[in-house]
């Protein structure tokens, strides 16, 4: 009989995804709990703070004593030289800039500095012997340990003060000099049109910027703006300049053939079914565009049709379908489904099949290893001059059985995960530029439209009763094009209420490619923080690119000064994790191998992210294939496992390895963006799961460590 | 101090230095069994090399046994919590060369938590004691001569009134005056009722305050006992008197004689060196005339 699933099981079943999930902190509780109360209890015990503090004032004291900080005037001056020599875009690129040469050189100052002075402390007090004068007073090596870490700790912050101070008034001074300059231009009235909204914005905002921008939930393109009382919605044909994907769940259980339940996944192949509407779109054909990715052949025909010319063809209401991954690499190209052919919608609102064989279909079982496989199948319009319409769960797979008994397996779209009975939502994108999804402009703004939709945002407006907005996007022209300033790109964003359906009036925008532009909307319109943003290009012949944080909603203003402080703050517990590593290593190893040790410690982890392409199961056999083709089988398997083994070592390596990625000093700052404090606690997440057990394995070694050899 | 238990206790005290492979390089221990009794000066005598330095480290945790034990002042030797007790002078002066005397006391006062009030008292105290005056106590310990850098490694052992002393080669450095004010501030110790581990191969120095000695060689102790009991030389007696003129000194020689001793010596005792050393220097200070052979 078999037993009922208990809440122990649960418990049992729940521990090690715990573990794997919470690696990091599992190991530092275990250091420090084992480390404190196993080895150092009469240590802990002792414990004074006062000692602590007396130590760590000693090492401060030495490090003055020794002029660290007159390095600082170096630094100071390295800045200074720089950015006299940078070639900004504009003034506020120039500041932000300067904020990045400011914190490079305050963060390569720290490093350096504290590396070097955490690393040599410990050997060298051991060998002049002053350790002895320590270690016989009622000193324990806990707080000798505590005492160093804070002693450099204590000289890191004396450096980010100075060089916090330098920063800020440098960034002051600088910015003061830029907007002077921009209200001179100004007066002048010698500014391009397209210039002048912005710097207008650098003058009123002022360069020292630090904003939070709020970005929207999703980015979908679609023929023309969705009508809120249809669930139907249109997309543009032709020269794939508009797709949809729709998300399908499926287990390897779904994918085998109906009532074969020991057949291999896909054994009898797929079929994916789609009802598609299409109409003659109001704009006109698509001419040549951009380089595009990926890259749709031409539709083909069955060889059964009747001959026919391209352009004919072109303009025939043909769909075709490929599978996509979440991040819409390709799984299965075009070229492998339905036998390479696109198909033809007979008629308006008709189903059209697209075979799938087996073979290629073991392809998707394979490449998602996870026992739920999440895929999409992507359907691209290829009717030049087409619109074509799309309702939700009109796109089903069939499982086909091998034995006309058995009837076939029908899968539906992927399911809310948060509302099981509702299908997730289809996803309409627009072609991948270089830079994100395009937009085609189109004169009388009757074109393809973007729709930015945001959801339940705190929307704060300005005192002029308007919401500030700014938007970033790529521009992208013909060779034939108007370069002038005739030609500049036009742009339309317009709001419509989620809750009111109402649509709000149209802002012109004549933004630069690449560059911050700002405008406003009233405040009415984004009530309720919920709304969508509806982007037209105006200008004909001419392309943007939208990405998903291309608009942004400004939520809110801060100070530039605390901002910087924040930075510093981050800058400031990276080197209580670099100090921590040094001081660790120097209790075991010589001082120049302790800087070295400690080097490899904190980029550790970063190396092997940088490798990750390289570091993944099966390059034991492209190594052999690589550089030992034609080995024999018992060599080939020997490298091949070796390289296997040192992979799985090296990632093992890494997890383990503090990930100084979460120390983003510059992140935001250097965009005029508010560092959010959630950076910090990220950053003192590094201290708590990495820094304490290594400062906990310093005092260990340094216990049972002979200090007069 | 309580005298429940005794100052040091070792008991087959060994220490092997090992090589990067671990195998054994060098006994610099070997087997040591030693009582220290509370409020006692003890000399730890040897030549360079024989396990003198060797032992004070086992004693202050610096290194740890290979075999045997040792207790100090009733607790395991090493135990952060005894050092409360213990003064230690190292055989060189190992102190933070950027910071002056005064700074010196008080960070090593703070380490024993010492009120600052308290420290305010003790530092210019301990510096008046092992003679350290106003403007040395000003500069920075890297500007010390060999002297100065003894004084002040000194008085860090004593800023914490200890119970027990471990001096290593106290007097190295310094000049026979200091080396006098150091013998006597050590004689002061004892008075005070302080146990002091003496470490030194300048024998005359261990003759002169200690109580008891043991002599270390290749790390292995060689003898043990009182100075007095190990310096006598049993089958010799010596008679001396002062002022005899010459013909006292002929009746007393035939006396001899007549007795049936016939390699008796008779001869005038000599001093040591270090007590004319300091008599010349104090009488010189003192404005006396110089001191020569013909004058005794």
């Amino acid at each position: 009989m078999i037993e009922p699933i208990t809440d122990m099981d649960f418990v049992a079943l729940s521990i090690p995804a715990f573990l794997e999930a919470n690696l990091e902190w599992v190991l530092a509780g275990v250091i420090v709990v084992v480390g404190l109360l196993g080895f150092g209890l009469s240590d802990v015990l002792r414990f004074s703070a006062s000692r602590v503090w007396a130590i760590s004032g000693v090492s401060f004291d030495e490090s003055i004593r020794r002029r660290v900080l007159w390095i600082t005037p170096l630094a100071i001056l390295g800045v200074v030289i720089v950015s006299q020599l940078q070639h900004p875009v504009d003034e506020q690129d120039a500041i932000y800039q300067t904020t990045k040469f400011c914190l490079f050189a305050t963060a390569t100052l720290l490093v350096i500095t504290t590396i070097i002075l955490a690393c040599t402390n410990l050997p060298k007090e051991i060998e002049n012997r002053v350790i002895y004068t320590i270690v016989t007073k009622p000193t324990t090596r806990l707080e000798i340990v505590l005492g160093k870490i804070l002693g450099f700790v204590r000289v890191s912050a004396a450096i980010l003060v100075i060089m916090g101070l330098f920063s800020l008034g440098y960034l002051k001074l600088r910015s003061m000099k830029l907007e002077r300059d921009i209200r001179q231009r100004l007066a002048a009235g010698a500014i391009e049109q397209t210039n002048r909204r912005t710097l207008e914005h650098y003058v009123n905002e002022g360069l020292l910027t630090a904003r939070s921008v709020e970005h929207a939930q999703s980015l979908q393109f679609f023929a023309e703006l969705p009508d809120p009382a249809s669930d139907k919605r249109w997309m543009t044909g032709g020269n794939s300049e508009q797709s949809v994907m729709i998300p399908f769940d499926v287990t390897d259980a779904d994918l085998t053939p109906p009532g074969e339940p020991n057949a291999a996944p896909g054994a009898a192949g797929l079929i994916v079914l789609a009802r598609l509407d299409y109409r003659k779109s109001t704009a006109p054909p698509t001419e040549t565009a951009p380089a595009t990715r990926p890259f749709i052949p031409s539709p083909l025909r069955a060889a059964t049709q009747p001959w026919r010319s391209p352009d004919a063809m072109a303009q025939d209401p043909t769909v075709q379908v490929d599978i996509v991954d979440a991040h819409g690499e390709v799984m299965l190209p075009a070229e492998q489904v339905n036998g390479g052919h696109p198909a033809l919608l007979e008629a308006p609102n008709t189903t059209v099949q697209f075979p799938i064989d087996p073979g290629a279909l073991g392809k998707i079982s394979a490449s998602t290893p996870a026992q739920l496989k999440r895929f999409y199948v992507r359907l691209t319009g290829l009717g030049n001059g087409l619109e074509y319409g799309i309702v939700p769960d009109s796109v089903r797979l069939i499982i086909p059985p091998t034995r006309p008994d058995v009837p076939p397996r029908i899968l539906r779209s992927a399911a809310n995960p948060n509302d099981p009975t509702q299908l997730l939502p289809m996803s309409f994108q627009g072609r991948f530029g270089t830079s994100g999804q395009q937009l085609r402009g189109r004169k009388d703004g009757r074109g393809a439209v973007a729709v930015y939709h945001y959801d339940n945002l705190p929307v704060k407006a300005g005192n002029d009763g308007r919401v500030p907005m700014e938007a970033r996007i790529a521009i992208e022209r013909g060779g034939d094009e108007d370069m002038s300033d005739d030609a500049a790109t036009r742009l339309t964003v317009q709001t419509r209420n989620s809750k009111t359906g109402q649509l709000g009036s149209a802002i012109p925008l004549t933004p630069e490619s690449r560059r911050l532009a700002f405008f406003t909307v009233p405040a009415q319109e984004t009530e309720g923080g919920s709304f969508d943003l509806v982007i037209r290009c105006q200008s004909d012949g001419q392309w943007i690119t939208l990405g998903d944080q291309s608009f942004g909603v400004v939520a809110r203003q801060g100070s530039f000064a605390v901002n910087l402080l924040k930075s510093m703050l981050i800058l400031w517990l990276m080197s209580v994790l670099v100090i921590t590593i040094s001081i660790f290593c120097s209790t075991f190893v010589s001082w120049p191998i302790a800087i070295v040790l400690t080097l490899v410690i904190l980029l550790g982890r970063w190396g092997v992210m940088q490798l990750q392409d390289s570091l993944t199961s099966g390059i034991g056999h492209e190594v052999v294939n690589t550089w030992f083709p034609g080995s024999s089988p018992p060599v080939a398997r020997t490298i091949s496992t070796s390289v296997e083994t040192l992979t799985r070592a090296l990632n093992g390596l890494a997890k383990v390895l503090p990930d100084v990625e979460r120390f983003p000093a510059t992140d935001d700052i250097d965009q005029g963006l508010l560092i959010p404090w959630v950076r910090l606690l990220e950053a003192l997440s590094v201290i708590g799961s990495f820094a304490l057990p290594t400062a906990v394995l310093a005092f260990i070694l340094l216990k049972y460590k002979e200090v007069a050899p | 101090m309580t005298a429940n238990f005794e100052a040091v206790q070792t008991s087959n005290l060994t220490k092997v230095y090992k090589d990067f492979w671990g195998r054994d390089k060098v006994r610099a221990l070997d087997g040591l069994d030693l009582t220290i009794h509370p409020g006692e000066v003890f000399g730890l005598l040897g030549p360079n090399g024989s396990g003198k330095s060797t032992t004070i480290k086992l004693l202050l945790g610096l290194i740890f046994p290979s075999e045997g034990t040792a207790t100090v002042l009733g607790q395991p030797a090493g135990s952060t919590s005894i050092n409360e007790k213990i003064g230690f002078l190292p055989e060189e002066s190992y102190l933070y060369k950027f910071l002056n005397g005064e700074e010196t006391l008080k960070f090593y006062g703070r380490l024993f938590k010492i009120p600052s009030r308290e420290l305010k008292r003790r530092v210019p105290e301990l510096l008046d004691i092992v003679g350290l005056d106003a403007k040395a106590r000003k500069r920075k310990l890297r500007e010390y001569s060999k002297g100065m850098a003894r004084r002040i490694g000194l008085a860090q052992a004593l800023i914490n009134n200890p119970d027990l002393i471990l001096l290593d080669e106290p007097t190295t450095g310094l000049d026979p005056i200091g080396t006098r004010e150091m013998k006597d501030l050590i004689l002061s110790l004892k008075k005070q009722g302080k146990t002091v581990l003496l470490c030194s191969h300048l024998l005359a120095d261990v003759q002169d305050v200690c109580d008891r000695i043991t002599i270390l060689f290749r790390g292995k102790m060689q003898t043990i006992g009182h100075v007095r009991d190990l310096l006598q030389v049993q089958d010799v007696t010596q008679i001396e008197a002062r002022g005899l003129n010459e013909t006292q000194l002929s009746e007393l020689k035939e006396f001899i004689t007549r007795m049936g001793i016939d390699n008796a010596t008779v001869t005038h005792p000599t001093t040591t060196l270090e007590d004319l050393f300091i008599r010349i220097v104090r009488e010189k200070s003192a404005g006396g005339t110089a001191y020569t052979s013909s004058d005794s």
